[in-house]
């Protein structure tokens, strides 16, 4: 290793449960947002991000049960965020809308829904994209 | 969109390309008027004007149509929609705040904004949070929270009441007014699941008032009934949907 090159330290996971209502999407931002700028993303990748954590969090709140509950998990991984969202207590789904997957292709992130098992992965920002 | 759709499309694009005639021009905006309206409507309820989105989504549709390149094998769907979505966050980011945001916050979101701008110009790039707080001397946790303040979402759940000078509102009364179109996100999320159990007469009125946002009037016209009585149905159906599992619990 290179004089002064230090290890990067895993960021995460940072794990949150709230109900699956649309009222804690902002909390859900927030904490995405607060992860993400520690691994030094920029606004604009920032922004993106709380979109498609919008979108996804969003899909899977309208396809929950009243008294189910939506987790999130949060990691940095080779200065990229992992986001992982799933909704637990109750039969579920993640039906993704064409409105939401047109905007969710548009953005600087990648994604995937799991329609059976109700859950999202999303990884921000795409590999490639400077 | 079909096959000779398709073709007709390349058409356009490469004779727009070639004379720069702008009858051709509105012709490929008026094609894809419908993909500027739904993103433009995916940011309604952040507090601006449902015409001024709409009027930023035509402006970004316009210049897309400018630099589409058919040669390059995008659909001008998928090239348009990044520009599109941009145009649209850049202009909340310029334009808009929450309601509710403490001041500070206002206040640091003001200092933000141009120092995206003169960091950008300076890195050559988008800054990040840290260099923001830096160059902000501020925390990093304040720019995080003036940056949420550019996204602008309202939290507000179905049951909350809103503030209307002093008066709280319930949703039925917001519903039924057309002075207030009801635009908040969440709000529309937890109808879409709700409407699925309604009567196809209650849920084509609710939707044409949520999702098509006409006014009492220009649904009474559009399904041939008096605006009296597109009004009760709005109250009754709201009334009816209240009762419904999922609309009281918090």
């Amino acid at each position: 290793m290179a004089e002064g090159q230090s290890i990067e330290q895993p960021t995460g996971p940072v794990e949150l449960t709230v109900p699956a209502r649309s009222e804690h999407l902002r909390v859900l931002r927030l904490v995405t947002t607060s992860v993400a700028a520690s691994l030094d993303l920029d606004v604009d990748q920032l922004d993106d991000l709380r979109i498609a954590i919008d979108d996804l969090c969003s899909m899977l709140i309208e396809d929950a049960p009243a008294e189910a509950r939506l987790h999130l998990s949060l990691r940095g991984r080779d200065g990229r965020l992992v986001a992982e969202g799933t909704v637990i207590g109750g039969k579920a789904g993640a039906t993704i809308d064409p409105i939401s997957q047109l905007i969710l292709d548009g953005l600087d992130v990648e994604w995937a829904n799991d329609e059976e098992a109700a859950c999202f992965h999303l990884e921000a920002p795409r590999q490639g994209v400077p | 969109m079909t096959a000779p759709d398709v073709a007709h499309e390349r058409e356009l694009f490469a004779r727009y390309k070639e004379t720069g005639d702008r009858a051709i021009r509105n012709e490929l905006a008026e094609r894809h008027r419908g993909l500027a309206i739904t993103l433009a409507r995916r940011f309604n309820g952040r507090g601006e004007p449902l015409d001024d989105l709409l009027q930023v989504a035509m402006i970004a549709l316009l210049r897309a149509i400018e630099r589409f390149d058919t040669e390059r094998g995008n659909s001008f769907t998928t090239f348009a929609t990044p520009t599109v979505l941009g145009e649209l966050r850049r202009h909340f980011r310029d334009h808009t705040w929450a309601l509710k945001v403490p001041r500070p916050i206002k206040d640091l979101h003001l200092r933000v904004r141009p120092a995206v701008a003169e960091l950008r110009s300076e890195l050559g790039r988008a800054p990040t949070v840290p260099e923001l707080a830096q160059h902000l001397e501020c925390g990093e946790e304040d720019v995080i929270q003036a940056l949420e303040v550019s996204a602008a979402y309202r939290p507000a759940s179905i049951h909350a009441g809103s503030s209307g000078g002093g008066e709280r509102l319930s949703l039925e009364d917001r519903l039924a007014s057309d002075a207030d179109p009801l635009h908040s996100f969440e709000v529309v999320q937890t109808v879409r699941a709700l409407m699925e159990r309604l009567p196809d007469r209650e849920r084509t009125v609710l939707h044409l008032r949520f999702y098509e946002e006409l006014s009492q009037s220009e649904i009474a016209e559009r399904v041939g009934l008096s605006q009296m009585h597109v009004s009760r149905i709005l109250r009754a159906t709201l009334e009816r949907l209240s009762h419904l599992p999922g609309i009281k619990d918090g």
